[in-house]
């Protein structure tokens, strides 16, 4: 049997026949170095995709905070007003019963902000939801004004980072937009005032 | 022998990965169930829709993301007179679907109606 051709690198000789490496086994190691080296590639670029995303979603408004805000100052409240604009979005709505004063909350440039007033002048405001896109306040009671208790019907869309479907990196034809648009509604009766025999 | 530990390990990694969207609409759909039996509990509270038992409120609910799919979300009542009268127990049972899994959240409270219970 003819012995097999191998690849002179330079390096020494040896005395066996296994001495030095194939054309074939060179290939093949490059091959397994070219996966390996795209496997980390591929890991680091996720792994900042998800770092990214991370930061980003730290940004997004806390929503279940602002619905616990938003449910104690309304449930605390004694009586409410809504005032509507005429394309039927909440110019703001006004809670009473608090004991410093009236409590405002109204959406303004993108910012759904909280105002505590007293005698007619703002004594804290706080914004309350970032990236807010629509708010809606409709007051409603069964028996009229001096019927039954006052519910408060809110609605709010704001936006936030949507998740990603996939780690992986796709295509720029396959991405999704980087924020989506969430909506939510609250109902809540008012019971600073007690709620006479329904609770 | 290492490249297979290497794709196990992959595999295994890309499977915890792609919960987390999964996860996020988890955290909706229960968010959500949850804001829609407090609705029921308050419009019942006041009066709004009547104190009765019912397998499904009949809400129209949109979903929580604009432009998604409404959810499958079904809220059923449980009136039950308790000792004293004009008192209720009323148990909100959520049944929902999230990627195919059915799901359920529980709410439990007590309403006070003077003359004016189930019928």
């Amino acid at each position: 049997m003819r012995p097999r051709r191998r690849l002179n690198l330079g390096l020494p000789r040896g005395k066996g026949p296994e001495t030095g490496y194939t054309l074939v086994e060179m290939v093949i190691s490059l091959l397994l170095l070219v996966l390996v080296v795209e496997i980390a590639a591929q890991l680091l670029g996720e792994t900042q995709q998800m770092l990214v995303d991370a930061g980003r979603e730290a940004l997004d408004p806390a929503a279940a905070l602002v619905a616990v805000r938003l449910r104690a100052d309304i449930m605390g409240a004694s009586s409410a007003i809504a005032m509507v604009k005429p394309d039927l979005s909440c110019a703001y709505l006004e809670l009473f019963g608090n004991p410093p004063g009236p409590i405002f909350y109204q959406l303004a440039a993108g910012t759904l902000t909280r105002t505590v007033a007293a005698g007619g002048v703002p004594l804290v405001s706080s914004v309350v939801l970032r990236d807010a896109t629509a708010f809606h306040c409709v007051t409603s009671s069964v028996g009229g004004a001096t019927g039954g208790p006052t519910v408060v019907l809110l609605a709010y869309r704001y936006r936030r980072s949507r998740t990603r479907r996939s780690p992986l990196m796709l295509m720029p034809a396959l991405w999704a937009p980087p924020r989506e648009e969430v909506r939510e509604s609250l109902i809540l009766t008012l019971r600073g005032a007690g709620l006479g025999t329904a609770w | 022998m290492a490249l297979w530990i290497l794709l196990v390990a992959l595999l295994s990694g890309m499977a915890l990965v792609m919960q987390q969207p999964r996860v996020v609409r988890r955290i909706d759909a229960e968010r959500q169930a949850v804001a829609v039996m407090e609705w029921t509990l308050e419009e019942m509270r006041a009066g709004l829709i009547p104190l009765q038992s019912t397998p499904d409120v009949g809400w129209t609910v949109s979903s929580f993301v604009v432009g998604s799919p409404a959810p499958d979300l079904k809220v059923a009542v449980v009136v039950v007179p308790g000792a004293t009268p004009g008192l209720y127990q009323v148990s909100l049972t959520a049944r929902y679907t999230v990627y195919g899994q059915r799901l359920r959240r529980r709410l439990q409270t007590m309403i006070w109606r003077q003359g004016g219970g189930p019928p």
